[in-house]
């Protein structure tokens, strides 16, 4: 059970040992264009989908692009939605991908942010009448609470019992929708609703104060998000904590040799995992229209995930993928609007993300010939990945 | 250190993105300034038509954009496709041009889809989901810009918005007399998505109905927590077959409910959509949310200049039942139902649309209390939002 503690999942595939074809896939030697190389292979697909998509819907290709473009970067509230959409999608692809990190996969980020969220909303019940600067701050902590709270279960049952938290955070979401849809409907339900499902709006004093830049509408949460990617990119390398976990989710044996504590980083990251979570939850909330409901998150914790997965492990890198797929989701909600099923969207997003999970491989591996020489003898250097990573 | 060469690389990128969006910022003005323009044609417009009036007998046409949003996909084979049928009779009004929006969610996307539909130069909007605030926030933001039709809606309305909805307690209640004729076992099923009044009346008027012709109706509701999950939906309805019931009702939004009585070989009556042709062998009749005539008359009120408000009043506008097409009405009767029982509920709906109340006390509630003393009439207003409790005879459970 102990040797089975983190089992890096999908890290590394191994290296085929003999081809009988000339050509060979074999590790890269140049890790440190990882990330560019993965961003770069999003990129092409979002423009290789752009390019063929108005092929598959009536809507003039003039009007398609034109559409995107002023849902996007071409009108101030089509940036002011990209940031809207982004704010809590950074911080959940940093709720996956601190987990990520060690191995270990964080499938319950929706109900994560949306625990994080209902716990804020408790708390702004509570003390309806509190100054602003008193209930926002308490909420903002009381939504990472929530959300930590929410993977203590999943991350015990891992530690203890050795539970894959792929089920049981994943598991976890439907009860918190099950659980916000109670509140919704009943304790919470606002006198003024009728066919939805959402709860009584948070006192006004609990929404978080907005911003206009030229037009461009968002609320200073997106200051935090855009902030907190760096600070993790600096504390796994300036940090004890980081650096162990970097070690360890690269190999996991050496860093138990090397003395460190695995079971602790393992709650740890996790349970960050869930508080970022639950923070994103509640800063969405509190930033937008101050309601909660079952479908607060719209999938946010799946495409961060996604993100994450894209991302590989780099902070700066999920930061940048964020943005991208905010401009994503931002111009496919304008494609709607000019008449462009919703399902071309869902394509144009998934090819996207086929060509990046490509780069995802491309970034780590490459095809040589095995006739070369030289491209065999470079490739025994990646052999043991952490060898090369010592140094800190 | 294995990503050092990283870092300038995606700062980079971000760099790029950022300059891409700052320098986008002129254009985009200019871009808005002209959909700023276009936008109050629609308030000009009807003020032109209004000073014309007098002199030319022929109104002008007037260009109107209006935009519908829907929750769940086009096609969904119920809800939606009911409302498209009231979407494109919108659309034969002359000038009127007409879109949808679909998969809209309850959550601020709703706002910013609004947001996008109005800079796009949507003059009205049509929420048939209930997203409320999500929407009615967006329309006081543009007071001069956007009139919208908040579906069903019990909040405040700000001066450019509408709530509208139909007596749906009489359609369910329509229902219930159909299911109550035409049930063997005496326990009538409801699939249902969430327990709030607006459900509630919905299963009440059914269990009310059903008993007024079958004094042993005993009404079971499974809840899905959601409007449309057609695997749910199934599910719910195999359990209310295994649980007894022989006439399934749906207040979801897909066909599931149907189907599943199709295969069980039980009944259905339908909401919403006319579900006749979908499930021949098993739809006794439909309670069909037709809005055609009233958005028709809608599109045309506004071209005239005379949007009206609801106000504060908490209650929406509401259409009334109509014989024929154009209004909520009866569905297409299935072939096997009995000539007498398609008289019975015909009589009663036609009694419905001369406007007698159905829901006069005494009425229980589930203990057997006497909760609305004999001879009471209950509102339009308690039986839109204000039921929250189940009449005698109503079992619920989560699904």
């Amino acid at each position: 059970m102990k040797e089975s503690l983190i089992d890096a999942v999908a890290v590394l595939p191994p290296t085929p040992k003999r081809s009988f074809s000339p050509w060979r896939i074999e590790r890269r030697p140049d890790p440190e264009r990882i990330s560019l190389y993965r961003i770069s292979a999003v990129l092409l697909g979002l423009a290789v989908s752009l390019v063929v998509a108005p092929f598959f819907t009536s809507t003039p290709p003039a009007e398609f692009y034109g559409a995107i473009w002023s849902g996007t970067f071409g009108s101030p509230l089509g940036m002011s939605n990209v940031l809207t959409i982004a704010t809590p999608l950074i911080l959940a692809g940093l709720a996956a991908s601190i987990p990520y990190r060690l191995g270990l996969w964080n499938v319950g980020i929706d109900g994560q942010m949306l625990m994080g969220a209902w716990t804020a909303t408790a708390v702004a019940f509570a003390m309806p009448q509190a100054p602003g600067f008193l209930m926002i701050p308490t909420m903002m902590i009381a939504g990472m609470i929530g959300g930590a709270l929410w993977i203590i279960i999943p991350t015990f049952a891992r530690l203890v019992l050795g539970v894959s938290e792929v089920i049981t955070t994943f598991l976890l979401n439907f009860v918190a929708v099950g659980w916000v849809a109670y509140w919704c409907t009943g304790p919470w339900y606002p006198k003024s609703s009728a066919g939805g499902v959402r709860a009584e709006p948070i006192p006004i004093q609990g929404e978080i104060g907005k911003m206009d830049i030229q037009g461009i509408v968002v609320t200073w949460g997106i200051l935090i998000s855009i902030a907190l990617p760096f600070v993790f990119w600096a504390a796994f390398r300036f940090t004890r904590w980081g650096y162990e976990v970097t070690m360890i989710g690269d190999n996991h044996r050496a860093g138990r040799y090397g003395g460190m504590n695995v079971r602790r980083l393992l709650v740890t990251s996790m349970l960050m995992g869930g508080l970022l979570a639950g923070f994103g939850g509640t800063i969405y909330m509190m930033g937008t229209s101050g309601q909660l409901s079952t479908s607060l998150t719209n999938n946010t914790g799946f495409n961060g995930l996604v993100i994450a997965v894209l991302a590989g492990s780099n902070e700066l890198a999920v930061l940048a993928l964020a943005f991208i797929y905010s401009l994503l989701l931002a111009g496919g909600g304008s494609l709607g609007i000019v008449g462009v099923d919703s399902d071309l969207v869902f394509a144009i997003i998934g090819i996207t993300l086929i060509f990046g999970s490509f780069g995802e491989a491309y970034a780590r591996l490459r095809l040589v010939r095995t006739k070369s020489a030289g491209a065999r003898s470079d490739s025994k250097v990646k052999e043991a990945p952490w060898t090369i990573n010592s140094s800190h | 250190m294995r990503n050092r060469k990283i870092v300038p690389a995606v700062l980079l990128v971000g760099l790029v993105s950022l300059v891409a969006a700052c320098s986008s910022s002129t254009p985009a003005a200019t871009e808005a300034a002209p959909a700023a323009t276009e936008a109050p044609a629609a308030t000009e417009a009807p003020a032109a038509t209004e000073a014309a009036a007098p002199a030319v007998s022929e109104a002008p046409v007037v260009p109107l954009n209006i935009t519908w949003l829907y929750t769940g996909p086009e096609n969904d084979g119920g809800y939606n496709v009911i409302n498209e049928v009231a979407m494109n009779a919108m659309g034969t009004v002359p000038g009127v041009k007409v879109n949808g929006i679909f998969d809209v969610p309850y959550s601020d996307e709703a706002s910013q889809i609004t947001r996008q539909a109005i800079a796009n130069g949507a003059q009205v909007i049509v929420d048939t989901t209930g997203i409320g605030t999500y929407l009615t926030d967006v329309c006081a933001e543009n007071l001069d810009k956007v009139y919208c039709y908040s579906g069903a809606d019990a909040g405040p309305q700000p001066a450019n918005s509408a709530s509208w909805w139909l007596p749906d307690w009489d359609l369910s209640y329509a229902a219930g007399v159909a299911a109550g004729l035409m049930t063997k076992s005496n326990i009538i099923g409801a699939v249902v998505p969430y327990e709030i009044p607006i459900a509630v009346q919905g299963i009440n008027g059914y269990a009310l109905g059903c008993q007024s012709v079958n004094p042993a109706c005993e009404v079971k509701v499974v809840y899905m927590n959601s409007y449309f999950d057609p695997t749910a939906a199934t599910k719910a309805s195999k359990t209310l077959v295994n649980a007894g019931a022989d006439v399934l009702r749906n207040l979801t939004d897909d066909a599931s409910f149907c189907k599943v009585a199709e295969e069980e070989g039980v009944y259905a009556v339908g909401e919403y959509n006319d579900f006749a042709s979908a499930c021949p062998n098993s739809i006794i009749t439909s309670t069909v949310w037709d809005f055609s005539d009233y958005m028709i008359e809608e599109a045309k009120e506004i071209q005239a200049g005379m949007f009206q408000s609801t106000g504060d009043s908490g209650f929406p506008e509401i259409t009334p039942l109509k014989i024929g097409l154009g209004g909520p009405r009866l569905g297409t009767f299935g072939a096997f139902v009995p000539a007498d029982v398609k008289a019975q509920v015909e009589g009663i709906f036609a009694e419905m649309v001369d406007g007698k109340n159905f829901f006069v006390g005494p009425i229980y509630d589930q203990k057997g209390k006497e909760k609305v003393k004999a001879g009471v009439e209950l509102d339009d207003k308690f039986l839109f939002h204000g039921w929250d409790w189940y009449v005698k005879g109503v079992t619920a459970s989560e699904g």
